[in-house]
């Protein structure tokens, strides 16, 4: 375990340290700079590997309803519910552990960053004794910045941000994060969780950001933001766009959703299509269908007129 | 985070037909995922909180040591009990997280005066433990504080070296503001005064001397000399014969002339900081360095004497046993070495870091370690390191009520 934390040491976070005292010291001596510059480049070097891993989640997400016809279709044999699911996989290219390789690249990347904020504004003397264990000694800026001004806008890096400002902002960049990047639910007990999901997360890291230094919930909020925007660019941007027509149209909305043989023929011919329809080609699925939501809404509207 | 906690939702969905066709199933396994991740996540990053590493004195048969669960203890130098118990610091309910003590007491006039993480400077009378005055000073101390002539000298992590007047009339303590000093980046280090001179470093890279006897020319800035090195210096003067010896972040070790500030030498050979203050006999200079070697040094031109290396950072001070010198490391070893070849003559395992200076009271050394106890070491002639006390002082225990002497322990040394 020793040899792993060091290892864990050498390879992801002390280069991340070293990186973000370098920045700190070429970024005008302000840490919250070096911070959103250190995301957003990690956040883009990162980029190939998020794009994949949508692409296999959609495409995974895409064939729910095809799985759900095997399984109440083969209701009572597992064995060839099954061997008929795996063939679907195989029929269609998708790998049902094939988003696990981006992910497991990603997320040690993620906690090393997220120590790495932490080791590099120390909170207590304890921590800057710890900080000088990682800093490369042949970088001559090293020792001209260290200790880092921790000071940013209102904000003092290592400590919490005692106007509950960020945590908000944390709360609210996941919860517009939750929603570019959720899943279109195939069945009830998906979409409950997607429901507690896009709710409890903010929640609790709008709490954590009370809690831990607020270099930590910058990064929260520009890793989101970022991921907005990549998302935004992958996928389209209609969930954010549909979220404040929701919130313009609340009202009216019993009216303007589609009630009755229209819509179940609609939604008959949606999930015709999924049936149909490739992982590959469901990116631009997904955006045709939120295209046909709007042309819906007008439709509503015009009705109503 | 949201993403990967989305990606375990995704995949049970797609492993449920396989493995997973309860309900129960899925909300164990998302539960197990968001726990999972949430603990690493958060948990290995260690968000520091501090607890401080005070060093001790010795007052007659007691030794007044800040412990590492923000009290100030006084206890027995012989059995290890305390002279009486211990309360909390008194902080700021938003600071309670700032409840340590990193700085040395200093004692005046049956009074100690113990500066606390929290910005505070409390005064606690020696003979019962009473809380007799706290002064609010600035927003973090940790330095040690140093009383001369009835002035009260502190240095502060917003950059200024405070000033105050003690007064002492049996148990009232009053403080009264005479003079600061600001510098570039906070003061973490313990002053010094040398004929009329107060020596101290900041993290601003600079090593102060200020004249004490124009309390107008400091008010208005003025300095009497101002050594920059290459680094931030946390690290405590030690002044010897005319001569200022401190180390810095830039992994220098200097020796520079009190008076003048002019530099006598540098000794270059550590690869990381300088932290704990060095300790001096008649010829040599012993610093520790953070890259976990002791250097001794010839005080005359920094010639490197010996270098004793160890498992871990050393971040505390050393101390002088007779002809042996003892000091302890992060990798929780507390070496005695012989102080003319540095030959290492016993060594003692605590189990913990041991980032605390130590203190000597003649042939026994003091010091506190990470897992909140405070170790009494007697060194034999030989070397050969003691438990002194049944049992160490464990303050946590003192702070929860129980007994802090535990009766089950087996000795270390």
């Amino acid at each position: 375990m020793e040899l792993f934390g060091q290892i864990w040491g050498t390879v992801i976070v002390q280069p991340m340290i070293n990186s973000l005292i370098f920045l700190y010291s070429v970024a005008f001596s302000n840490f919250g700079i070096a911070i959103a510059i250190f995301t957003i480049a990690i956040r883009g070097v990162m980029m190939p590997l998020t794009v994949k891993q949508s692409k296999q989640m959609k495409a995974m997400s895409a064939l729910q309803p095809k799985i759900k016809g095997i399984q109440s279709k083969y209701s009572n044999d597992k064995k060839r519910q099954s061997q008929e699911t795996m063939k679907l996989y195989k029929e269609q290219g998708v790998n049902p552990i094939g988003c696990l390789g981006p992910m497991f690249i990603q997320m040690p990347i993620w906690i090393g960053l997220y120590q790495a904020i932490i080791k590099t504004v120390p909170s207590t003397p304890e921590s800057l004794v710890g900080l000088s264990t990682n800093l490369y000694s042949w970088m001559p800026m090293v020792k001209d910045v260290i200790p880092l001004d921790s000071s940013f806008l209102w904000l003092n890096l290592a400590r919490p941000d005692t106007l509950p400002v960020l945590p908000i902002m944390v709360g609210v960049s996941m919860f517009l994060m939750q929603k570019m990047t959720m899943m279109p639910a195939a069945d009830d007990k998906q979409a409950s969780t997607n429901k507690m999901m896009l709710w409890m997360m903010p929640l609790m890291f709008g709490f954590f950001s009370m809690q831990f230094p607020s270099g930590l919930a910058l990064y929260w909020v520009i890793s989101n933001i970022v991921g907005i925007v990549i998302q935004g660019f992958i996928t389209g941007w209609d969930p954010l766009v549909n979220l404040v027509n929701f919130r313009r149209t609340a009202p009216p909305e019993p009216a303007v959703s589609m009630s009755g043989a229209s819509a179940s023929a609609l939604e008959e011919s949606e999930q015709y299509e999924l049936n149909t329809d490739d992982g590959e080609n469901s990116g631009r699925r997904d955006r045709d269908r939120h295209k046909r939501t709007r042309r819906r809404a007008r439709r509503g509207r015009n009705r109503r007129r | 985070m949201t993403r990967f906690l989305e990606i375990g939702s995704t995949l049970v969905k797609s492993l449920d037909h396989h493995y997973m066709s309860t309900k129960f199933g899925t909300l164990v396994f998302n539960s197990v995922l968001t726990i999972l991740l949430l603990v690493v996540f958060l948990g290995c990053s260690r968000v520091g909180t501090a607890q401080g590493w005070s060093g001790g004195v010795v007052v007659d048969e007691s030794l007044i040591i800040g412990s590492l669960d923000g009290q100030l203890l006084s206890i027995n130098v012989e059995t290890g009990r305390h002279d009486w118990a211990p309360t909390l610091l008194r902080v700021d309910e938003d600071k309670d997280d700032r409840r340590a003590i990193y700085g040395t007491p200093a004692v005046y006039k049956g009074v100690a005066f113990v500066g606390s993480y929290d910005g505070k400077m409390h005064a606690y009378a020696l003979d019962n433990g009473v809380l007799l005055e706290t002064e609010p000073i600035a927003d973090e101390i940790v330095g040690g504080a140093l009383i001369e002539d009835g002035v009260l000298y502190v240095g502060s992590s917003d950059g200024f070296m405070h000033a105050y007047d003690i007064s002492i009339r049996g148990q009232e303590v009053t403080m009264e503001r005479k003079w600061q000093f600001q510098t570039g980046s906070s003061i973490w280090s313990t002053p010094q005064v040398f004929e009329n001179l107060l020596i101290f470093s900041s993290l601003d890279h600079n090593i102060y001397a200020l004249d004490l006897s124009c309390n107008t020319c400091i008010e208005g800035g003025a300095t009497k000399w101002v050594y920059e090195t290459g680094a931030a210096v946390a690290s405590s003067p030690l002044v010897s014969d005319g001569e200022v010896y401190i180390g810095s972040f830039d992994g220098n070790f200097y020796s520079l002339d009190a008076t003048s500030g002019v530099e006598n030498w540098r000794f270059t050979g550590a690869s990381n900081w300088y932290w704990g203050r060095a300790v001096t006999d008649r010829t040599a200079v012993y610093a520790p360095s953070l890259n976990g070697s002791l250097y001794a040094l010839d005080k005359n031109d920094g010639n490197l004497r010996w270098e004793s290396k160890t498992k871990g950072a050393i971040v505390g001070s050393p101390a002088i046993v007779s002809d042996m010198i003892v000091y302890g490391s992060k990798g929780g070893d507390l070496y005695i070495s012989e102080l003319s070849s540095g030959i290492i003559m016993g060594t003692c395992s605590t189990g913990e870091k041991i980032e605390a200076p130590i203190t000597s009271d003649g042939n026994s050394v003091y010091f506190s370690v990470r897992d909140h106890s405070i170790r009494a070491i007697q060194i034999k002639g030989n070397g050969n390191p003691d438990e002194k006390w049944d049992a160490p002082y464990f303050s946590d225990k003192a702070k929860d009520g129980e007994i802090p002497n535990p009766s089950d322990w087996a000795p270390s040394c």
